[in-house]
């Protein structure tokens, strides 16, 4: 097995509307998701964020270049659902994601679609809810759930699936505190061990440091990449990209530039307070 | 505009099995040209509470006081309340209806029945109020714009009714930090200049710490906490039970203080923090 999972070649997408010029979301963008990774997409609004994770299940088609899926081109119409069902995808609202009147038929809903018999449905929905620490809520109703549960269960609704991807956008953008921090602790343990690839769009830069690299969009076009300490240790390119680092990170960025000798990969209160404290 | 709630309790279906509880015995005081933020978790009853401010809803038991007297619940009076209480709802862009930018912020002067050339008046400040350029917005439809623009032209609407009361639900929710930024830097301005009284709701800390003189921390329908940012982020572990994070600044302070640094903890802004870190800093090497 190739440990790439997608594959983006001169990808441009251009949205045409009736009676106006096209607008191009994306252009120039070559990259590559290996199986296993968990990869954060930030940038400022507009900045084709969401036109481009729509790219890796084949919700939109590329104008020019092409977006490889487990060795299938998204670009071919029958490859659809074997692309759907490696790379599944939960949108920001769970609300608008919702689809049964309890959660086990809303985390049955694909299956059933996949036409799964339903003794094999049974097991899956419970180990998909397991995962996403639901166990025992099949009955319940899920509109009567926090907004953090609901994503879990958006979530379970993907993991019942079993794909190998994971595309999350914005996942916890209407989310509480409370809420995120389920949802985040969810996804970190579902690729660390479920292995399980990730790839989050976010507007969070907390978020996008839990991620092993981070791809900055702006204006439909890669700006930067790398690992997150990598991206977050300059603050005035992000500055310039309408972006911020996260607040500790940016502390530590400043306590550097007024002669501390703090090193360049901290990111967390946690890291911070020891190394302040050592 | 002084708003003061007594004793006020809200139970949703009351009587049904479905009866929830979600404001009990709320007392609240906005001073005239007051910043408060209210924070609270998801179902903890904030948007009840301040729909309650502008007469939207109507208390099970206990009384909401205008100026020191209690609101009768005419039509006329409520219709004068909501002029004078502005609320911007959560993901105000989805109430965005009318063709151009001009008609949808003159939506409430029309109907406060303004003379053509007021409202006219009355859109052009609320836009420029929000940072937009009246002749280049004002014929384009709200559809198009960006999601941060969208925003600002909902909180132009309201602006235009000229209230003396701001109330905010979550107003950067699914913005990017640009976006945010923008937005609590023009309320903040909005508050300087119109001397208004801003109630902003919200879960982040981070935003509310910046712009609220006093905070109301509400947790399952009741205020367990009224005081200010500092005075509040130094309660750490009763706001973790609360199901409310710390911003990552006041968190950091609070911790080197647990682990023995003497360090000020009413800190929740980078730059203080830089401040008091260097001369910590400085302090150890004076010692040494």
């Amino acid at each position: 097995m190739s440990s790439q999972l997608i594959t983006v070649k001169g990808l441009k997408f251009v949205y045409e509307q009736d009676d106006r010029e096209p607008v191009t979301a994306l252009q120039n963008i070559n990259m590559e998701i290996n199986s296993g990774e968990h990869v954060a997409i930030i940038g400022p609004n507009g900045s084709g964020k969401s036109t481009l994770i729509k790219h890796f299940n084949g919700l939109l088609v590329p104008t020019a270049g092409e977006v490889i899926v487990d060795g299938l081109s998204t670009k071919v119409g029958e490859n659809c659902w074997h692309i759907r069902q490696i790379c599944g995808m939960v949108f920001q609202n769970p609300d608008n994601q919702i689809v049964a009147t309890t959660v086990e038929e809303d985390v049955a809903f694909g299956l059933e679609n996949l036409a799964v018999p339903s003794s094999e449905i049974r097991n899956r929905v419970q180990e998909a809810l397991a995962m996403v620490g639901m166990k025992g809520y099949q009955r319940h109703a899920p509109h009567l759930l926090s907004g953090g549960q609901k994503q879990r269960v958006a979530i379970a609704g993907i993991l019942a699936m079993r794909p190998r991807c994971l595309l999350l956008d914005e996942p916890t953008a209407m989310l509480d505190p409370r809420g995120k921090q389920e949802v985040n602790q969810i996804i970190k343990r579902l690729n660390q061990e479920e292995k399980i690839t990730v790839v989050r769009v976010t507007h969070f830069m907390e978020e996008a440091a839990m991620a092993d690299r981070i791809i900055v969009l702006n204006q439909g076009e890669v700006a930067l990449q790398g690992p997150p300490q990598q991206v977050f240790s300059d603050s005035r390119r992000l500055r310039e990209l309408g972006l911020e680092n996260p607040p500790i990170a940016e502390l530590a960025c400043q306590l550097r530039e007024a002669g501390l000798n703090v090193p360049t990969d901290i990111l967390t209160v946690d890291e911070l307070v020891n190394y302040l404290c050592s | 505009m002084l708003i003061e709630t007594k004793n006020l309790t809200h139970i949703y279906m009351p009587g049904t099995q479905f009866q929830v509880e979600a404001l009990k015995n709320v007392n609240i005081r906005i001073e005239p040209g007051e910043f408060v933020g209210i924070i609270g978790e998801t179902g903890s009853g904030k948007s009840t509470l301040i729909q309650h401010l502008n007469g939207l809803l109507t208390p099970t038991n206990g009384s909401i006081l205008i100026d020191g007297k209690e609101l009768e619940r005419s039509s006329a009076n409520l219709r004068r309340l909501r002029q004078r209480v502005g609320l911007l709802f959560q993901f105000p862009e989805h109430q965005l209806f009318e063709e151009t930018v001009y008609n949808d912020v003159a939506f409430g002067p029309k109907n406060m029945g303004l003379s053509e050339e007021e409202i006219a008046i009355r859109v052009r400040e609320a836009l420029s109020l929000v940072d937009m350029d009246f002749e280049q917005f004002k014929d384009r439809s709200p559809f198009e714009l960006s999601g941060g623009q969208m925003r600002r032209v909902a909180i132009a609407g309201v602006m235009a009714m000229e209230p003396e009361v701001l109330i905010l639900d979550e107003p950067t929710a699914g913005l990017d930090p640009e976006g945010r930024r923008v937005i609590l830097e023009q309320i903040k301005k909005i508050h300087h200049q119109k001397k208004l009284s801003v109630i902003l709701v919200s879960h982040s800390m981070e935003d509310v710490s910046r712009l609220a003189d006093r905070l109301y921390v509400i947790h399952q329908g009741r205020i367990v906490l009224s005081r200010t940012p500092a005075e509040v982020f130094s309660e750490r572990s009763r706001l973790e039970g609360y199901g409310l994070a710390l911003p990552p600044i006041a968190e950091l302070m609070q911790k080197l203080k647990e682990k023995g640094k003497a360090v000020r903890t009413n800190i929740f802004t980078i730059t203080e923090a830089r401040r008091e870190l260097l001369s910590l800093q400085e302090r150890r090497k004076g010692d040494v």
